[in-house]
């Protein structure tokens, strides 16, 4: 572990053995299970988005910030000393980029030889951990890798604006809006509201009407970025995109994991958090009703557990009447009409 | 560990060098904050079904549990011991602390973990049995010790209510 690093007092009830021991194999054979069955990209993503989450879980715990990157590079061997996922050592730092140097890279060696990089898991570790450390974001490409044949693994690591934090529109007097003959939809913390309408810019309205008066949103969207910030006036709420683009900002639609766990980590990251997803009709059809339902219910059970609020437009017509019931089921719903 | 029940075994070597002077790093161990586990069970259950997500789990949970055995070359000679051995090992995997261990008169043991980690982890679900990396990690340990095929089932759990975990750890039919 670092010098001077201490274990900040524990008031969880996980917190007398907050981690347990997994073997290398162990992993191996969960990449292999998961490749079979939902194929390599999404397996590698997986295990990288698990590696961030560990990553961020071990450094949670302890009193440990570095202000640079000298300092992280100088900080981050003798971490990653404790996690068990092989001997590193820091690179040449250059500017924001930092470069780490795995002389026994334990991934690695469990997958074997392949033609690609494979230290999908380590490189979200590593993720996980710097991010933590420096309250900036970073993401993670491995140069070098023991599977492919290269001598040593390399993952350079280079800052990120997919990792953002959430942010407050300006603080202006929110204007009242006329929806369904009331001044203003009465959403309440800690609920996930379904609003039927066939009118979504009513929908962006309100979460925009929110955003303004001191929620911290995350807009979800089937509908380019740039044209739902200069339309409906979403400056400063981080936006995803439901869209296969390779882009920074893009979630593939396929990518329910993936979407999930972005949602997670925003709210955690705030106290006042209301999300907007637009698109739920895509989702099902880009995966299957079942998927996405699930998908909505690990949402909800999040936006209870943090007090949060989502808002979730949908054209009823869009759904067979069975699958909108259950859909209904599990939200508040609210009619907004035009 | 496990004091006179256990003892050690073979050492094997690395597959991806072949170098029999390279420590076989698929004995090679890391660490996984027991906060993540809530994380990859949601994950699991929404691309594959709580179904298919439970077994994943008990599956990664079993290779766990037999490698970490294995590789630190323990066995047992007697199954009888077997209780005293899993008490023992438990308190290092990190996954909860065993109270007791109750034979149970077919063969089985009733297996009473205090702090199971994964149940706190996942929090409260009323009827709910979480404990899948748990049960999976405990047959997989069971299975290395004594060389017999066990498996293992969560009687009672504490994210579902009860006080605490339960677990029946029983030869494989």
């Amino acid at each position: 572990m670092a010098e001077n690093v201490e274990f900040d007092s524990l008031d969880t009830e996980t917190s007398e053995t907050p981690f347990f021991i997994m073997p290398s194999n162990a992993l191996k054979s969960l990449r292999d299970e998961l490749s079979i069955s939902e194929g390599e990209k999404l397996t590698n993503e997986m295990l990288y988005r698990y590696g961030v989450r560990c990553g961020e879980g071990m450094i949670e715990r302890m009193s440990i910030k570095a202000g640079s990157s000298d300092e992280i590079a100088r900080q981050l061997p003798n971490l990653w000393a404790g996690v068990g996922l092989g001997r590193v050592s820091a690179g040449p730092v250059e500017g924001d980029d930092l470069s780490f140097n795995f002389q026994e890279s334990i991934e690695a060696r469990a997958v074997g030889k392949t033609n690609e990089a494979s230290c999908h898991f380590t490189r979200g570790y590593l993720v996980g951990i710097v991010q933590q450390i420096s309250d900036k974001g970073y993401k993670a490409v491995e140069t070098a890798c023991l599977s492919r044949g290269d001598e040593a693994c390399v993952i350079k690591l280079l800052p990120s604006t997919e990792y953002f934090e959430p942010v407050q529109e300006a603080a202006e007097a929110p204007q009242a809006k006329d929806y369904v003959g009331q001044a203003s939809l009465p959403i309440e913390k800690g609920v996930s509201y379904l609003l039927e309408t066939e009118d979504l810019g009513r929908c962006y309205d309100l979460f925009q009407e929110r955003t303004l008066g001191g929620a911290s949103g995350l807009c979800i969207t089937r509908d380019f970025p740039d044209r739902v910030r200069s339309k409906h006036g979403i400056k400063k709420s981080p936006i995803i995109w439901l869209s296969n683009a390779d882009l920074e900002y893009a979630v593939e639609p396929v990518q329910l994991g993936k979407l999930y766990h972005k949602i997670e980590d925003f709210l955690k990251r705030t106290e006042n958090g209301l999300i907007i997803l637009v698109g739920i009709e895509y989702l099902i059809t880009q995966n299957n009703y079942s998927s996405a339902l699930k998908f909505l219910q690990l949402i909800k059970d999040q936006i209870s557990i943090y007090g949060a609020t989502l808002l979730v437009p949908l054209v009823p017509e869009a759904l067979a009447e069975k699958d909108l019931k259950l859909i209904e089921r599990e939200f508040e719903t609210i009619r907004v009409d035009k | 560990m496990g004091g006179d029940a256990l003892k050690k075994d073979k050492v094997t070597t690395d597959g991806l060098s072949g170098d029999p002077t390279v420590p076989d790093v698929r004995a090679s161990f890391f660490i996984v904050p027991t906060d993540i586990l809530e994380s990859l069970h949601r994950e699991f259950a929404a691309l594959a079904g709580e179904r298919s997500s439970s077994g994943i789990l008990y599956r990664t949970g079993h290779r766990c549990g037999q490698t970490v055995t294995s590789k630190m070359n323990f066995k047992l000679d007697d199954e009888s011991l077997l209780g005293d051995a899993l008490t023992n090992l438990w308190i290092e995997i990190g996954l909860g602390r065993i109270s007791s261990i109750v034979p149970g008169p077919d063969g089985s043991l009733r297996i009473v973990s205090e702090e199971s980690t994964e149940a706190r982890a996942m929090g409260r679900q009323p009827g709910k049995r979480v404990c899948d990396i748990t049960t999976g990690y405990l047959a997989g340990t069971a299975s290395a010790l004594t060389g017999v095929d066990y498996v293992c089932e969560e009687a009672r759990c504490y994210a579902g209510g009860a006080e605490r975990c339960e677990y029946v750890l029983r030869h494989r039919a």
